[in-house]
């Protein structure tokens, strides 16, 4: 489900990032030809592994939102800086850290966010989202327009997708980096679906105290992390 | 090693099958030639 999802996303990002800066950066390296043929390919890649994307995040959505919903424990968690700045330091977490549910929900809403204006890009005259969301905006005081003509709303469903693409695209970066490299274990975690169980009691204690509770025979050496 | 990176093959492939799964179904959603390039349509 994660690499369903991740997967589907580097796709997705070379490929956008090749329509929005390829022309700039390709040619002079490939060829005109050879570039050409590279961002006609990415075109449909782009557009077929966008459902395996939005797939992805519907499945993470409902897997994993009863335990992304922010409570006190992340609020110290935050407070404690994570322990990123403290030698030794391990704040008490539950299965997912707060740090986490931020890359969570970010995923959830920025994901979403793509997913509707490449909807929107996709089937352009009979997706068109701009009007109604402006109307809503505008009972908050704005003064968006809200009679918006097929091609305006290709625009602003254009230039939205862009955005939220090259903000997902950083925030990503940042997750990459934690999630490999950045924190020891973490890879393991995501790779095998597995962790040890000291790494659990040291990083998310009240999850390892929650699952001992369930049922004291179910720990072992190595727990599934799903 | 590659216990690893098996869930990220498996996930890569399932990925990749939705994706031509998902391109044939909207290939085949082409309409014809005449209707293709007829004012009625709004497809791209």
């Amino acid at each position: 489900m994660h690499w369903l999802t991740a997967s589907s996303f580097i796709i997705l990002a070379l490929t956008g990032l090749n329509m929005l800066y390829g022309k700039y950066v390709l040619p002079s390296i490939i060829g005109k030809s050879a570039f050409a043929s590279l961002t006609m390919f990415g075109k449909f890649a782009h557009d077929w592994i966008a459902w395996a994307f939005i797939l992805g995040i519907i499945l993470m959505f409902f897997s994993w939102v009863r335990h992304n919903i922010p409570n006190m424990v992340d609020i110290r968690w935050l407070l404690a800086g994570g322990g990123m700045f403290s030698k030794g330091v391990h704040p008490p977490a539950k299965r997912f850290n707060a740090g986490q549910k931020i890359i969570f929900w970010l995923v959830i809403v920025g994901g979403a966010s793509l997913s509707g204006s490449g909807l929107a890009l996709l089937f352009p005259f009979e997706i068109e989202m701009f009007a109604g969301t402006f109307k809503v905006m505008n009972q908050f005081g704005t003064n968006f327009p809200t009679e918006l003509s097929p091609i305006q709303e290709t625009q602003y469903a254009l230039m939205w997708h862009g955005i939220m693409g090259l903000v997902m695209i950083a925030i990503v970066i940042a997750h990459i980096y934690i999630g490999s490299v950045g924190m020891e274990g973490a890879f393991d975690a995501v790779g095998t679906g597995q962790v040890d169980i000291n790494w659990a009691k040291e990083h998310h204690n009240l999850w390892v105290q929650d699952m001992e509770s369930m049922d004291e025979s179910a720990v072992a050496p190595n727990r599934p992390t799903d | 090693m590659g216990e690893r990176w098996r869930s990220m093959w498996m996930g890569t492939i399932a990925a990749v099958v939705i994706a031509i799964v998902a391109g044939v179904v909207m290939t085949e959603m082409n309409n014809s030639s005449a209707e293709k390039f007829s004012t009625s349509s709004t497809r791209l």
